[in-house]
């Protein structure tokens, strides 16, 4: 967690340094929550509040941009006592499983409303997601990393927070195709930040 | 592109790990694996021997394990294997001659492992030459010394069993964890283990899940 604060440290000082440099960029970091879903929820259950996402959007018109998206989720969970069946047996323990997620995006949003105002948007993101997966049961580890291939379509919401700042809400489903040993992974990320121009 | 060098080690080097172990017997783990072409619905008569065999006892990192509860370890698999509605042959009559199905042997082995570690502890200092918040020097560093054991339980189809090399192993049964300083409670786990380990095999009583 103490990365994810000094990367979200990070973020603000480059969105401040893009608010120097050029005035046709939004550059934005935000706080992300994650609610994990199919296999991913099979994986690690529960809502986590460790995450980060950030990104650049480049103004292409008053109502358009095209950037790139970065994020780093991290969804955790913890089952006592669990039995997992295998081909010709089993095995029973504590289970500590992590899923890390940094995806990363080339996107498009759309925006509605005037600037300057609160504009609600849409978005659609592609490129991919690096997932590792982690168990851990008794003083064994399993691991594995894969690439994969991804979509993240995105609602939300810019607000003016005075000056070049603004607030930035979000909430955005990734869905990355299976890859490797590891199933499709799907979850949503909550989103909350700022971002300047 | 399940390996993709470089990015991979970028993450493994970021990745975040919340969540610690609270408890020693967290780290307890059971685990069975069996024949699955082996019909376990024909095994009505088992033997076992009255002794665990201790294994690794060469290894430099071996540590005694103490027979104080032999008797009741060993007489844990056998309830729970006349519990499977199999009937025992006493060891030396089936060395005799009596007819038996499956021989049970039970093994165990406990070693010392260390680990090294070193550690950079976050401060603050304020004078030259580290202005501001960082990483003190010199690190930290020391080691963590735990016990860890293991006990197997062994079932061998008892038609085989001579020559003893080629016997054919029908289904295992092993109990892992740290070793704590109170051997009550290792005792404890190890006999929930061995309940554990029979209640995960259903397939024993010759269900149609072998």
């Amino acid at each position: 967690m103490k990365n994810i604060v000094i990367v979200a440290a990070a973020v603000l000082l480059l969105g401040a340094t893009g608010e120097a440099r050029a005035q046709d960029w939004f550059w934005g970091g935000a706080y992300s929550m994650s609610l994990p879903m199919g296999d991913t929820k099979d994986f690690n259950e529960g809502y986590s509040f460790r995450g980060v996402t950030i990104e650049g959007r480049k103004v292409v018109s008053e109502a358009a941009t095209f950037g790139l998206s970065f994020g780093w989720h991290v969804m955790n969970d913890f089952k006592e006592n669990e039995t997992l069946e295998l081909e010709s047996g089993a095995l029973t323990g504590t289970f500590y499983t992590y899923t890390n997620s940094f995806p990363i995006f080339v996107n498009a949003h759309y925006y509605l409303g005037q600037p300057a105002s609160v504009r609600p948007f849409v978005g659609l993101g592609l490129g991919g997601m690096i997932v590792e997966r982690r168990a851990e049961v008794g003083l064994v580890a399993f691991q594995e990393t894969n690439w994969h291939w991804s979509a993240a379509p995105e609602i939300g919401v810019v607000f003016p927070l005075g000056w070049y700042v603004r607030g930035l809400i979000s909430a955005r489903y990734h869905y990355g195709l299976k890859a490797g040993g590891a199933p499709a992974q799907q979850y949503i990320t909550f989103n909350v930040g700022v971002a300047s121009n | 592109m399940k390996k993709f060098g470089l990015t991979s080690m970028l993450v493994m080097l970021v990745a975040c790990y919340p969540g610690d172990v609270n408890s020693i017997t967290e780290l307890d783990v059971v685990m069975t694996r069996y024949a699955t072409d082996y019909n376990f619905g024909t095994v009505t008569r088992f033997t076992m021997p009255d002794t665990i065999i201790h294994i690794n006892t060469d290894d430099p990192s071996a540590i005694d394990i103490p027979r104080d509860n032999d008797d009741e370890t060993l007489a844990k698999v056998r309830q729970n294997l006349l519990a499977l509605g199999w009937a025992e042959v006493d060891w030396d009559d089936a060395a005799g001659g009596d007819p038996v199905d499956v021989a049970i042997l039970s093994l165990a082995t406990a070693t010392e492992n260390t680990q090294w570690w070193v550690s950079y502890p976050p401060g603050g200092c304020w004078y030259y030459p580290c202005w501001g918040w960082g990483w003190y020097w010199p690190p930290v560093y020391g080691s963590t010394s735990y016990d860890a054991g293991t006990y197997f339980m062994v079932m061998t189809d008892a038609t085989s069993l001579a020559p003893a090399d080629t016997a054919q192993g029908v289904w295992g049964g092993a109990v892992n964890g740290v070793l704590s300083s109170s051997g009550a409670s290792n005792y404890q786990r190890l006999l929930n283990g061995i309940d554990q380990a029979f209640t995960q095999s259903p397939y024993l009583r010759g269900s149609s899940s072998n």
